[in-house]
């Protein structure tokens, strides 16, 4: 009766649709140059790490704490 | 990629000497100095705060979420969620006001909010990391909580709405944290002299790569930036995801329906406003800002605050009418409870009443004051978080399945739950005090 | 529409069936696509070399699309697409996604989050015709085999057939579950309701278990997958090792089936100590461990056993008869059977229902009798909760202990 994978193409083609036109925009956009893109890209994945890594860390505080 | 924060690649080492900046840099930069004894009282306390939460969570812990004021739903009598998921709701929603301050200043040169913008931004960050920690706060076992949800998200993305909020809740934060090292670099390079040696390398890390001429592509990266999270963060978090959280179960009329999204964001866009009103006063005040962060600013927020508070107002007018007039059944008893229950015309009426305190200000400008502005904006972001809390509640209290309302349920919170409330402040205060003496809360003005 | 497993997807005919559906789709050689297919899996399984697959079928593709842009063509240096990777589901392919994504703006830091959907299989076109979570996934446990799941075409799919027209209220059922799984108070997995209609004198009864939805609205809202749906019978289950204990699925469903465990099952009158572990080793059986959810899960061991396979403790206490447990797909399953004969003997005018059908959940549960009207009232049963020591309102047990403060200031 739905369509079982809309999830998938509602968040990666509509909502994330506005972050690809942000690195679009980085890429490609005036002044153009590659290398602040590069570090800009650079503090999206480090700062995705830090947060899901740190959320880790707690976690396995927590299980040896609580669990 | 060599790092430049002790060395200017060219020329002499000139930078951070007292000439170079104006009286405005300066006024931006007071903060960073010794902390005083008001300083040191207010960490206190914002300690004391956050040490008090966290042994109310350290409880809970141990003992499990039995120390809430949760049951299960049906014959359990009350409520699954709870002021956990209305405090979610409401720190998402407060971290709105980041983006639209920011998105003001940027893409639709609303000048006269600049000097809160990177006010504005830090809450954001703040907000968020609250958020999440009211998702972990509201689990039943959130040492799991990594190794549960992120190996399975290719599975779970396509259908469950709480794997699209980690998602997206995830991009916002990231997105949030890059204009902010982006934007903020010129200044911590002008200013590296005067920051604290311990944070070194962690202002290395902001500074990474860093180079002189770099700031009009950083402005225009963050312009990018701030079009693409003005479209994320309203259209597609606080009036998508986190609504769709509810507004997608058919099961719960309170919940279910398409003004939901509309009805979330205008909430956030409520509570953001005045929450960005109370942080720029409050700095104002303390750092004697009142030429940095002039009336205007407070004029400005204050409109939007109203605007914003009206159409929240409108759309649940929209939401109570379809339920009270000939609504089917489900609808009607929702509606029904919802204008029975007093915590929902208390939140409505802070709601007029900051639609009123605007109004005013706008036919009688002379009676404009800053500080009363201030205090009237505490009125709509309180009326968000318990219209919000109610929502929650409400949805599996009122469920399409009639039998149950016979049995009876209720929800009071427990003391565990109202210390999460302080706690949350207290890391928003943490967090605020600590950026007070590590980064300029103001953007700087061309120095040379 | 069935539900997909991961499982029959590994299945050779049923791959084979589906890539011939997909190929046919598309108006070109189904043939060709076919053979292309096999032979890329013999690519990956390192009984062909990459360029020998690269040449076999260079002129065929030109022939057929007028292009050859698979990365081990002859004199290709272009991406492979999306459709090259259809024949080979598992084969890593992250470069060419990357080139692909390069060319939609550089977005390098996506590679590593599509990068992880993309090895995932979610971007294979069979994924495309799949349904939500249906097993733990990635957290290891074992999803049983996808030829068990099926008779012929039709999947296996538990449900019951509860007879209300025979239900007397006497609370046998409830009391059962309760011992057999070692509930905590307040857990009623299963729930009888006693009710009026308005114009009417008699008590009916309304027999809430899990009602097994196909299209069960816990299971999409999972954020973890521990909510699935077992493939052997289609049970729907709380994998206990996954669960982050969110409710999500507790507020979803509209039956309020779930409960979940909110402090220590030993100090909140649980006492199951027997086997979580299903068939396949995943924990879903008994009162759930602190911090989980649980629900009426149709005795899952008792559905591994041959001996005690299409039983519950419900059931089997029923003193009446009334509830019946077997696969609804069958026709021969003991609550069809039963149905049957009920409807023979009623002359074909059998009042039957589902319970909140018009949801969409599509609920497995089939009652015999009529559903409460809106204007029902519930009423004393003949039977009280209490008279089985059962606790009806969880909210007067969920009492934590008391904090230091309450007991510093108990004492002075």
């Amino acid at each position: 009766m739905s369509s079982p994978t809309y999830g998938l193409w509602l968040l990666l083609g509509i909502v994330f649709a506005p972050f690809y036109l942000m690195l679009a925009g980085w890429m490609f956009g005036r002044p153009r140059e590659w290398r602040l893109p590069l570090i800009g890209i650079g503090f999206l994945v480090g700062l995705t790490v830090v947060a899901w890594g740190g959320m880790a860390v707690f976690a396995v505080l927590l299980e040896i704490a609580f669990f | 990629m060599s790092t430049t924060i002790t060395e200017p690649p060219e020329g002499s080492r000139i930078a951070g000497t007292e000439p170079q900046l104006t009286a405005r840099d300066r006024a931006v930069l007071r903060p960073l100095g010794r902390p005083s004894p008001r300083y040191l009282v207010t960490l206190g306390i914002a300690l004391a705060g956050a040490v008090w939460f966290a042994q109310g969570w350290v409880f809970q812990l141990r003992h499990g979420l039995v120390v809430t004021g949760l049951s299960d739903w049906g014959t359990g009598g009350g409520v699954p969620w709870g002021l956990y998921i209305g405090s979610f709701i409401w720190w998402v929603g407060i971290a709105h006001g980041g983006i639209v301050v920011s998105a003001a200043v940027r893409l639709l040169g609303l000048e006269k909010l600049r000097p809160v913008a990177r006010l504005a931004e830090l809450l954001t960050l703040a907000a968020l990391a609250n958020a999440g920690l009211y998702i972990v706060l509201h689990l039943g076992r959130p040492e799991r909580i990594v190794t549960s949800i992120l190996p399975n998200l290719p599975q779970t993305i396509r259908s469950s709405p709480l794997a699209w909020d980690v998602t997206v809740i995830t991009l916002y934060f990231v997105m949030t944290g890059t204009y902010l090292a982006l934007t903020i670099r010129h200044d911590l390079y002008e200013v590296r002299d005067r920051l604290p040696r311990v944070l070194r390398p962690l202002y290395r890390v902001v500074l990474v790569g860093y180079r002189n001429g770099e700031r009009p592509k950083a402005e225009r990266m963050a312009w990018w930036l701030a079009l693409g999270v003005i479209v994320l963060a309203p259209l597609f978090l606080h009036g998508g995801v986190i609504p769709w959280l509810f507004a997608l179960l058919p099961g719960t009329p309170a919940w279910f329906g398409p003004v939901q999204g509309p009805q979330f964001l205008a909430a956030a866009l409520t509570s953001a406003m005045g929450a960005v009103t109370i942080l720029a006063y409050v700095f104002r005040r303390l750092y004697r800002w009142d030429e940095l962060i002039d009336d205007q600013v407070f004029d400005g927020l204050a409109r939007w605050t109203g605007l914003f508070a009206l159409l929240y107002l409108w759309l649940q007018l929209q939401q109570v009418i379809t339920g009270a007039a000939m609504a089917p059944t489900g609808l009607g008893t929702v509606a029904a409870a919802k204008l029975a229950d007093p915590l929902f015309w208390l939140a409505m009426v802070l709601l007029a009443a900051t639609v009123g305190h605007v109004g005013v200000q706008l036919l009688a400008p002379r009676l404009f004051s800053v500080g009363r502005t201030a205090a009237v904006a505490v009125l709509p972001v309180l009326a968000v978080l318990i219209d919000k809390t109610l929502f929650v509640v409400e949805g599996t209290m009122e469920p399409a399945f009639g039998l149950y309302h016979d049995l009876g349920s209720s929800y009071a919170p427990s003391w565990v739950e109202w210390s999460s409330v302080l706690g949350a402040f207290s890391i928003v205060l943490l967090f605020f005090l600590v950026a007070v003496k590590t980064v300029p809360l103001l953007e700087l003005g061309e120095a040379e | 529409m069935a539900e997909r497993t991961s499982a029959d997807a590994d299945d050779q005919s049923v791959w084979g069936a589906r890539a011939r559906d997909v190929l046919e789709g598309t108006g070109y050689d189904v043939a060709l696509g076919g053979q292309v297919a096999r032979d890329a899996q013999r690519v990956i399984s390192g009984e062909l070399s990459g360029e020998e697959f690269g040449r076999r079928y260079h002129e065929a593709y030109l022939h057929e699309f007028g292009l050859d842009d698979r990365p081990d063509a002859p004199s290709s240096g272009s991406p492979a697409d999306d459709e090259g990777g259809e024949g080979a589901p598992e084969e890593p392919r992250i470069l060419s996604r990357r080139d692909v994504l390069g060319a939609l703006g550089g977005a390098a830091a996506g590679v590593l989050f599509l990068g992880e959907f993309y090895r995932s299989g979610i971007f294979r076109a069979d994924a495309l015709t799949g349904s939500g979570a249906t097993g733990p996934g990635a957290t290891g446990a074992v999803v049983a085999g996808g030829a068990s799941a099926t008779t012929g075409a039709k999947t296996v799919q538990y449900g019951m057939v509860i007879d209300l027209e025979r239900c007397d209220g006497c609370l046998f059922c409830v009391d059962a579950c309760r011992t057999e799984n070692g509930l905590a108070d307040g857990a009623l997995w299963p729930y009888v309701f006693a009710y009026q209609e308005p114009d009417e004198e008699r008590t009916q009864f309304l027999v809430r278990t899990c009602q097994q939805c196909t299209n069960a609205p816990c299971i999409k809202v999972c954020p973890t997958t521990a909510r699935h749906r077992r493939l052997a019978d289609g049970l729907v289950l709380t994998d206990y090792d996954v669960c982050i204990g969110c409710r999500y699925c507790e507020v979803a469903c509209p039956y309020g089936v779930n409960y979940f465990q909110w402090g220590d099952p030993a100090s909140s009158g649980g006492s199951f100590t027997g086997e979580p572990r299903d068939a396949r080793g995943v924990a879903v059986d008994g009162d759930p461990p602190q911090g989980v959810m649980g629900k009426c899960n149709y005795c899952p061991l008792r559905q591994d056993d041959p001996e005690r396979r299409g039983t519950t403790a419900c059931s089997v206490a029923c003193p009446m008869d009334a509830i019946y447990v077997g696969d609804m797909n069958d026709p021969e399953s003991a609550p069809n059977r039963y149905l049957a004969q009920r409807r023979e003997e009623a002359g074909g005018r059998l009042p039957t229902f589902r319970l909140l059908e018009d949801l969409g959940t599509e609920p497995n549960v089939i009652y015999i009798g009529t559903p409460p009207s809106a204007r029902a009232e519930l009423v004393e049963g003949p039977v009280a909760y209490e008279a089985w020591d059962l606790i009806e309102d969880r909210r007067g047990v969920l009492e934590g202990p008391q904090p230091w403060f309450q007991r510093i200031g108990a004492q002075t």
